[in-house]
């Protein structure tokens, strides 16, 4: 049989095994697009609010919020909001002692990860919130949105030129 | 190309295979844990809901072909051959946009030790064993 004919049983069979899985079987996901829907619903779902850049922004003028980055420390460095500490999801359970002591649980956390499909912030917040803190918060869109909407960025590029 | 010593040859495939198998299991039993890894390599074009029901799949396809459909065997490799392509490059693009993110390949972790450039060389070399096992297959057309 001619390697194209074989490729293509091949993946006529993964198409339909696909759409087998995805009608009837138990675990059923959006074909298409979905993700930053599901990440909002599983945060609202988890007792943790979504803000909107513009809300975000205005709680952290008015000085009420802990702003938390949830992504890898070189993501933080390279370009982050204004303010952010680094708390990165993927080594919590170390980064956290060391932000410990700044973690009043009296204090709204808000926390952002790189973008509308990152769910390091959700899993991050439910940490927190695992944690004893009642009020964390995600920014939607994450940093991505931040951007998008012109807010200011801060790196630890040296000073001179702005973040990229 | 010269066909490779049949030893080498049987123990190449049959890794590749298994790797193809072992890897479709986790996102077959969680689409949804794989949609978000899929979704995490920020490739705007790619929808992620759509390759996290249909990819487990063909993986798991080539994979047995490879490992036990002699008839289709050269097609599963072809499959592999064009799949470790594609994630060499879809990882060689998240390093170079900067991205932190966890494979994806055998684990749905979150916490899962974080992509690096020898994932892409591993990929990648997996990527031109499978070929050039699909050209030197029975059947295939000699160049």
């Amino acid at each position: 049989m001619r390697i194209a004919l074989q490729a293509g049983l091949l993946l006529a069979a993964a198409l339909a095994a696909g759409v087998a899985a995805n009608t009837a079987g138990p675990r059923r996901i959006p074909w298409t697009g979905g993700i930053e829907a599901r990440l909002e619903a599983e945060a609202r779902a988890s007792g943790i609010a979504v803000m909107s850049v513009a809300e975000a922004k205005a709680a952290l003028d008015a000085g009420t919020h802990l702003l938390l980055d949830a992504r890898a420390p070189a993501e933080h460095a390279a370009r982050r909001i204004p303010w952010a500490m680094s708390l990165p999801w993927r080594t919590v359970t170390s980064s956290i002692e060391a932000i410990a002591p700044m973690l009043d649980p009296a204090r709204p956390l808000l926390v952002y990860c790189r973008g509308a499909a990152c769910d390091e912030g959700l899993l991050l917040a439910r940490h927190l919130r695992a944690r004893g803190h009642g009020n964390v918060s995600l920014i939607g869109g994450g940093m991505e949105a931040w951007r998008a909407a012109g807010l200011p960025v801060e790196s630890d590029a040296p000073a001179g030129g702005p973040a990229p | 190309m010269r066909m490779p010593a049949r030893p080498v040859a049987l123990a190449a495939r049959l890794a590749l295979g298994a790797v193809f198998v072992v890897a479709a299991a986790p996102k077959i039993a969680d689409p949804g844990a794989f949609a978000w890894a899929v979704a995490r390599y920020d490739l705007a074009w790619v929808p992620a809901g759509a390759v996290a029901v249909f990819l487990p799949w063909l993986e798991l396809f080539a994979g047995l072909a490879i490992l036990a459909v002699p008839a289709l065997r050269r097609g599963g490799l072809a499959w592999a051959a064009l799949l470790l392509g594609g994630f060499a490059v879809a990882g060689a693009a998240a390093l170079l946009g900067g991205l932190s993110i966890p494979c994806g390949c055998f684990s749905l972790a979150t916490d899962a030790a974080p992509l690096g450039w020898g994932h892409v060389a591993a990929t990648l070399a997996g990527a031109v064993a499978a070929a050039g096992l699909a050209r030197a297959a029975p059947g295939a057309v000699q160049a």
